[in-house]
């Protein structure tokens, strides 16, 4: 099926939208290149939500990241979020939408959390139907996020690398690699992030994540509740050296800031992207 | 879906009892072959997104119960309404039906007054959220209802009792319950102007100016029903205008 082109692979720079930042945002918008909202928080909400995410759509890219698709669940697509959203982006416009490569529901629980799948072939055959199904169902390029995850399966049969690089190819959608969750998964589970990094498929990344983390107890934990860590900052320099350049977003979604401390740090990640040494040709930076 | 894929499904069933509570970690844990800590990780990530929920939809009635009775009310809910909704909030909803059951009951010290306290705060956010559009003056030809409007009848002064919190900024030391009966009728609304969520209650002129925009009545014929002067009708809905009850049209000629 036919679905909306994804536009280039370019440098730009958003943040979340938060209702944290409503009273604000619509003055700040010459700050951020793109906004990326939570569909959950917005698709059956009216009011000061709903004025707030049109307006600032009518004047800059929104893109959606969902949470609850469920893309690797056991129990069948949800139409009626699927048909809520498509919706929503048919009217926003968005370039693409995204979700994780996880689960959320299951057995009709939704859990509001985004647990792992083994790494398995098994599993690819699962969420690969299922991503191209929601993929053709939206009618937009789905990016498919790499989770944080906690624990994992003893009898995953490929790397998470390897399971990431087949989803994506066999589903034909794009990545969304969200560079923190590449660290500290690096670091709880004790591979290479670089070469984790160096492995993905780079002509389908089209948006990157940054976030903060904390030390748990014996293990990072994904919270995007923090700035981001100076060695996620290393790391994205050497994923835009290494993929190229993508649309980059903090998120943060814990002790959110004031709309001047996520423009300080969104000021932190254009100045690490501008420190990269970039292949000659592949920085297009959003006017 | 499930048949095809046999160590999935067994991945998914072990997860579930445990993110459910049915199962213990370690034994869950053991049919998989997963940390019985991770996955106790996840268990507690799980529940403590219905405590938070509860908590953020039910501030004040968290605040009045403490963590010593709210606590076992977040747990009851949590075994006997698994989440289903994709919007969390949504599955906050029931969370009132089960405050009613235990003041009947006289269960985890709910009263009534907790009862109607928990019913105001979440009318508030579903006025917040309401898809209800609010009609610009231009858009009306009479007097109309804001339609994002809520009424409440209350017994037991829990919207007094939020007023005096949320004066004192919510902080830890709570304002006296109230313990007389005090019959009120509420309005909860989203003021068209602001957007700001607000109640207030009930009085005759409110109560005139619901009726008479309910029944589309413009100020004159308001005037000519109720054989009161012209003048005291517009004042009457003005008011109500300013509170945000109603919205009047940009001519407000008789």
């Amino acid at each position: 099926m036919e679905h909306r082109a994804p536009p280039q692979k370019s440098l730009r720079f958003g943040i979340g939208l938060r209702r944290e930042h409503f009273d604000d945002i619509a003055d700040r918008l010459d700050e951020v290149d793109f906004l990326e909202f939570l569909p959950e928080n917005f698709l059956r909400f009216g009011g000061r939500p709903s004025r707030v995410l049109r307006e600032v759509a009518a004047r800059v890219d929104v893109t959606s990241h969902g949470v609850s698709l469920s893309l690797g669940g056991p129990d069948p697509l949800n139409k009626t979020y699927l048909t809520e959203l498509r919706t929503l982006l048919d009217e926003l416009d968005t370039p693409w939408f995204s979700d994780h490569l996880s689960y959320s529901s299951a057995f009709g629980v939704e859990y509001h959390d985004l647990l792992p799948l083994p790494f398995t072939a098994e599993a690819v055959d699962h969420v690969v139907s299922r991503i191209q199904f929601a993929q053709d169902f939206i009618g937009r390029p789905l990016l498919v996020e790499n989770p944080s995850y906690y624990m994992s399966y003893p009898d995953s049969e490929l790397t998470e690398a390897e399971f990431v690089n087949e989803v994506v190819s066999r589903a034909d959608c794009n990545l969304l690699l969200d560079v923190n969750n590449v660290y500290v998964n690096a670091q709880n589970h004790g591979y290479d992030a670089r070469a984790f990094i160096a492995a993905m498929p780079a002509d389908r990344v089209l948006q990157y994540h940054m976030a903060g983390h904390i030390q748990g107890d014996g293990f990072l934990v994904d919270t995007h509740s923090m700035p981001v860590r100076d060695e996620v900052m290393d790391l994205y320099r050497y994923t835009l050296e290494t993929v190229g350049p993508a649309w980059t977003l903090l998120e943060w979604d814990h002790a959110i800031p004031s709309l001047d401390g996520m423009i300080a740090e969104l000021s932190r990640i254009r100045e690490t992207a501008a420190s990269a040494h970039l292949a000659p040709g592949t920085l297009e930076v959003a006017a | 879906m499930i048949g095809s894929n046999p160590r999935l499904d067994d991945a998914f069933g072990a997860v579930h009892a445990v993110l459910r509570g049915d199962q213990v970690p370690q034994t869950a844990a053991a049919q998989v072959g997963l940390d019985p800590v991770r996955m106790a990780f996840y268990a507690d990530a799980v529940y403590s997104h219905v405590r938070e929920v509860l908590e953020k939809d039910f501030c004040a009635l968290a605040a009045v119960l403490g963590p010593s009775r709210f606590e076992p009310l977040v747990r009851e809910y949590f075994e006997i309404r698994p989440f289903d909704a994709y919007e969390l909030n949504e599955n906050a909803a029931a969370f009132r039906d089960l405050l009613a059951r235990c003041a009947s009951a006289g269960r985890h010290g709910v009263t009534d007054f907790h009862v109607e306290l928990a019913e105001v705060e979440w009318q508030e956010f579903t006025v917040y959220v309401s898809p209800e559009v609010i009609p610009e003056p231009s858009q009306v030809q009479a007097p109309t209802l804001n339609p994002t409007l809520v009424i409440l009848q209350l017994d037991h002064g829990a919207n007094d009792f939020l007023d005096e919190w949320r004066d004192g900024a919510q902080g830890d030391v709570l304002p006296p319950i109230p313990d007389q009966p005090n019959p009120t009728t509420l309005f909860v609304l989203r003021h068209p102007e602001t957007e700001n969520v607000l109640f207030v209650a009930a009085d005759e002129a409110l109560l005139f100016a619901l009726k008479a925009a309910h029944d589309g009545l413009t100020v004159s014929a308001a005037a000519e029903e109720a054989a009161l002067p012209i003048q005291t009708v517009q004042s009457i809905y003005q008011s109500a205008a300013d509170w945000g009850v109603v919205v009047l049209p940009e001519e407000k000629n008789p």
